[in-house]
């Protein structure tokens, strides 16, 4: 059997993180999702489809390449059996069932769908892009509607299975050879120890308390817990991490080379994040290379307690849910003290300088909020520079691939923005 | 002499710096002009105001559009006349 992994038409509903990579590089819980397939599938063949204009950048940065046999290349899919599975569908092998052939289908979505190789070649003599391929399956074979609960249609989604994914994912830790946490001096553990996983080569300080008592903690490899610092299960903090000190509340995880301190709770940290200082950070998704500057906090429950909004793809969301942080794209920087109000959305590359006033909820890509108003910034060619800066400082350089990407995405948002600019300068921010 | 839905309306021009003209009653007040929850409250009381009259908070909620927003008050001011 073959599996290949497929974005799908509803990508844009994970703006401003979709904008710059596919739908399952997404983060929830240790593992980004395509990584979860892979683990799922180790002995298949593995195919990804993609929105093109994302191919180069992706794979100029991905982990894993070599399990990736295909990208866009739906003539490889010939001569086997191939399960196709949607990109933002946190995997659950045990809901496919071995053998049939099936299109689930959630909400108007397909989840997933097996296809025999008879069905895989007729398929292909007719279809041109993996969305033809699923019509043709979904009229041929026929649809079966399926209730499923990790499918992630918006970013609160992934914060939201976050939890239960670092549960899960902690028992695949479980199977490599870690350090007791017993070798660490001045570590407490609060709960069960044996939900405590160190890998080898994280460090621990003194004066550092796990609290295990909801769910286990991961410490990955050359991750750093400096003094001071309490940690509250499920939570991750991913490689070559350091927490600096503060409170680490059930529900977070921290993807690799971030440094983060001050309080977070129900958060995910993509990647190459810095939350060095004080501030609270609740209930968000913050991307790539994003710096909060001190005391930068984020709102996720309004005072009246009501649902909370989310401006998504130009549309006012209602989440569903009371608890909502905010969503901050790949490179935006907040300066010192910035206040983020509930349920934000925050493009990439954006500078954020607080005027001790909460920005606009919705901030466009590559915009700026300066001196209470919403301005472009001072062009491209400037964000660019600083983001080579903030990445050499963690020895990453920024490839032509991406570089080109964020000139393309720059054109792509340029409409938006200055609708958004406009509308806001007439009412003084 | 100014009717109901021109002051109305004035008070979202004031509000959103917008021209009266652009006030139009197909307006939306989330997907066009993005008000935020504090915008609501600002612009519910600048209208409580104008119109003298107790309003709910969820009113920008429940009539999404200025259109809309208009027809509700209309009512409310007649029910309490």
């Amino acid at each position: 059997m073959r599996v290949a992994i497929f974005e799908d038409q509803f990508v844009d509903n994970l703006k401003p993180f979709t904008l710059i990579r596919p739908s399952f590089a997404l983060r929830c819980g240790p593992s980004l999702l395509y990584e979860k397939v892979l683990k799922a599938f180790p002995n298949e063949q593995i195919y990804i489809f993609m929105r093109r204009h994302l191919c180069e950048a992706f794979i100029s940065r991905m982990q894993h390449a070599e399990r990736i046999n295909g990208i866009n290349n739906l003539s490889a899919l010939r001569g086997d059996g191939v399960l196709l599975l949607n990109g933002r569908w946190i995997v659950d092998r045990g809901m496919i069932p071995e053998g049939d052939e099936v299109v689930a289908v959630h909400e108007g979505a397909v989840v997933y769908a097996y296809l025999r190789k008879t069905s895989i070649e007729k398929a292909l003599e007719v279809s041109d892009s993996v969305e033809k391929l699923l019509e043709w399956a979904r009229k041929e074979i026929g649809e079966k509607r399926i209730e499923v609960k990790g499918l992630i249609n918006y970013p609160w989604d992934l914060v939201e299975h976050n939890r239960d994914e670092i549960r899960r994912e902690f028992n695949a830790f479980e199977e490599l050879n870690g350090v007791s946490p017993r070798e660490f001096r001045g570590l407490e553990i609060m709960g069960d120890e044996d939900w405590v996983f160190i890998s080898r080569g994280a460090r621990i300080y003194p004066n550092v308390v796990f609290d295990t008592s909801d769910g286990p903690i991961i410490i990955d490899e050359g991750a750093i817990i400096f003094p001071f610092t309490v940690i509250f299960g499920p939570s991750y903090v991913g490689r070559d991490s350091w927490v600096v000190g503060g409170k680490i509340r059930e529900g977070t995880a921290i993807g690799p080379v971030c440094r983060v301190g001050g309080e977070v709770e129900e958060s995910i940290i993509h990647g190459y994040g810095n939350k060095y200082h004080e501030g609270f950070l609740g209930h968000s998704y913050v991307g790539e290379w994003v710096n909060l500057g001190a005391l930068t906090t984020v709102s996720d429950l309004k005072n009246d307690y009501s649902n909370v909004e989310v401006y998504v793809n130009g549309k006012l969301i209602d989440t569903g849910r009371i608890k909502v942080g905010s969503f901050i794209g790949d490179h935006t920087k907040t300066g010192i003290g910035t206040l983020l109000t509930t349920g934000s959305n925050i493009g990439i590359m954006c500078n954020l300088v607080s005027d001790g006033r909460p920005p606009p909820k919705y901030m466009p890509s590559f915009t700026w909020y300066i001196q209470g108003k919403m301005t472009r910034g001072p062009g491209l060619k400037k964000m660019l520079e600083t983001a080579r800066i903030a990445m050499s400082r963690r020895n990453v350089q920024m490839t032509k691939a991406e570089e080109e990407l964020f000139q393309r995405i720059y054109e792509e948002t340029r409409e938006e923005r200055d609708k958004i600019i406009e509308l806001y300068g007439r009412r003084g921010r | 002499m100014e009717s109901i839905e021109e002051r109305i309306k004035r008070v979202i021009a004031n509000q959103f710096g917008l021209r009266l003209d652009e006030v139009r009653d197909d307006v939306r007040f989330a997907e066009d002009l993005m008000v935020e929850s504090i915008e609501v409250i600002e612009l519910i009381s600048a209208l409580e105001d104008e119109l003298g009259m107790e309003m709910p908070g969820d009113m920008i909620h429940r009539n999404r559009t200025v259109g809309e927003l208009i027809e509700y008050l209309k009512k409310r001011l007649a029910t309490s006349s």
